[in-house]
C-alpha cells in the first residue's frame, strides 16, 4: 500500500469526534496502530479541542430578545418567500436602510453620470451634420416672368423615365436644379393651368414635394 | 456524534419549520443559538453588530428553511447562513472584508500579558491576533466539530486547502503562544 492510499489525516478529525462509521474506523484505528505521525496528530488535534472547550466553558444561552426581533420580522410580513432581510422592523425601517445605501454607494452616481454622458454624445452627433438651413421655396430661384414656376423635389426611388413622362403629362420642363437639397425649378407650359399641374405633380407617386415659386 | 437518526430528526424539525410550524421554529433556535451565536461573536469583530447578524441569520433561517437538504447538520447550515450575513455587512462598511487574506487580525494591536490574566484569557486574547480566515477554520474544526469537508463546503476551498489551512492556523496559533511564553494548553 502507498503512502498516498494510507494517507487518513483528512479523517481525523471525524475520528476524533466520534462520526466515522464502522468500517472506516476499523481501517483508521489500524493505521493509527502502527504510524507515529498519524498518532501524534490525533492527540494534538485533541489537545487544541480540549484548548477550545477550556477557553469558553459554556455557550451564549438562547437571547430570548433575539428571538423577539425575528419573531417581529417573521411577523412583519418578512414570509418565507422573501429575499433580502431588512436589519431592522417594518417598512419605513427597510426604506430607511435603502436610501441610507443609497447615499453611501459610490456606484450608483458614477453609474448615473455615466449614463447622462452617453446620452449627451447621442443627443449632439446629429446637431453637427447639419450646418445651414435654408427653405425649399425661397431661394434664390428666378421666377419666370409671365410663365409658372414650380419647385419639385422627386422622390429618391423615381426613375428618370417616370419623371420625363410627368413632366410631358403637364408640358413642363426643367429650368434649374438640382440643387443641394433635391429641388429642380419647373416652368408649366401655357397650355396647362398652373393649378391643374400642381395638383398633378402634388398627386404623382414619383414626387415628394412641390410647390409654386411665389 | 450525530447519527443518521439524529439527522433525521432535525430535518423533521426544519421540515416543520418550513410548513410554517412557529414552535418548532422556538425549538430550533434553542437548540442551536449556543453554536451559532459563539460562531457570531468569534467571527464578527464588532460586537455591536452581533444581536443584528443573529437576527438576520434566523430570519432568514425561517425564510429559507424549505431549501434545507437535510445531508447534514442544522447548526452547519445556519453557521453557513450566518457567514454570508457577516462577509455582506463586512462588504456594506466597506472597511475590509473577513476572511481574506488581506484582512492580518482583528486586534494587532493589543498586547497580552499572561501574568496579568489567566492562561484562558491569554489564549482568547492570542486568538483575536490570528487572521481571521485562520480564527475561523480553528474554530469550525477545534469547538463546532466540522469535518474537513463541511469546512471546505462552508467556506468554498478545496479540502486539501482545508488541511493545509489547519495545519498553518495551528502554527501560527502557537507561534504567538510561544512567543508570550504561554505554555500547557494542550492538557
Amino acid at each position: 500500500m502507498s503512502t498516498e492510499e494510507r494517507d487518513m489525516s483528512h479523517m481525523i478529525p471525524d475520528y476524533c469526534n466520534n462520526r466515522l462509521a464502522g468500517g472506516e474506523r476499523n481501517a483508521f484505528e489500524r493505521l493509527l496502530a502502527e504510524d507515529r505521525a498519524l498518532q501524534d496528530e490525533c492527540n494534538e488535534f485533541q489537545g487544541f479541542k480540549r484548548l477550545y472547550r477550556k477557553l469558553d466553558a459554556c455557550e451564549p444561552a438562547p437571547s430570548q430578545a433575539i428571538f423577539a426581533q425575528v419573531a417581529a420580522n417573521i411577523g412583519a410580513g418578512k414570509g418565507k418567500a422573501g429575499q433580502r432581510v431588512p436589519r431592522g422592523r417594518g417598512l419605513s425601517a427597510y426604506l430607511a436602510q435603502t436610501w441610507q445605501r443609497l447615499q453611501e454607494s459610490i456606484t450608483i452616481p458614477w453609474a448615473l453620470a455615466a449614463v447622462q454622458a452617453v446620452a449627451l454624445v447621442f443627443l449632439l452627433i446629429p446637431a453637427t451634420q447639419q450646418t445651414t438651413y435654408s427653405t425649399l421655396s425661397a431661394s434664390q430661384v428666378a421666377i419666370e416672368s409671365g410663365r409658372l414656376a414650380i419647385n419639385v423635389v422627386f422622390r429618391p426611388t423615381a426613375s428618370e423615365q417616370e419623371i420625363r413622362d410627368l413632366l410631358r403629362q403637364i408640358n413642363a420642363s426643367v429650368s434649374d436644379g438640382p440643387s443641394r437639397e433635391g429641388r429642380y425649378v419647373l416652368i408649366i407650359g401655357s397650355a396647362v393651368g398652373g393649378e391643374k399641374a400642381l395638383r398633378t405633380l402634388q398627386g404623382s407617386g414619383v414626387v415628394l414635394f412641390a410647390e409654386t415659386v411665389k | 456524534m450525530v447519527t443518521d437518526e439524529e439527522l433525521k430528526i432535525e430535518k423533521g424539525l426544519v421540515g416543520r419549520v418550513a410548513a410554517g410550524d412557529s414552535a418548532a421554529f422556538q425549538q430550533l433556535y434553542e437548540s442551536s443559538y449556543g453554536k451559532v451565536a459563539r460562531y457570531v461573536q468569534k467571527m464578527a469583530g464588532n460586537e455591536s453588530l452581533v444581536d443584528d447578524i443573529l437576527v438576520q441569520t434566523y430570519t432568514v433561517a425561517w425564510q429559507k428553511s424549505a431549501a434545507f437538504k437535510g445531508d447534514g447538520r442544522i447548526t452547519t447550515w445556519l453557521i453557513g447562513i450566518a457567514r454570508n450575513i457577516i462577509y455582506r455587512e463586512y462588504r456594506k462598511d466597506r472597511r475590509y472584508v473577513p476572511f481574506e487574506e488581506e484582512y492580518e487580525g482583528a486586534d494587532t494591536t493589543s498586547q497580552f500579558r499572561v501574568e496579568n490574566r489567566s492562561t484562558s484569557a491569554a489564549v482568547k486574547a492570542a486568538l483575536q491576533t490570528l487572521k481571521v480566515k485562520h480564527r475561523e477554520i480553528l474554530e469550525l474544526v477545534f469547538y463546532q466539530e466540522f469535518s474537513y469537508a463541511e469546512v471546505a463546503q462552508l467556506v468554498g476551498i478545496p479540502e486539501n486547502t482545508v488541511k493545509t489551512r489547519v495545519f498553518h492556523a495551528k502554527q501560527a496559533l502557537r507561534d504567538i503562544l510561544e512567543k508570550h511564553h504561554i505554555t500547557g494548553y494542550e492538557h
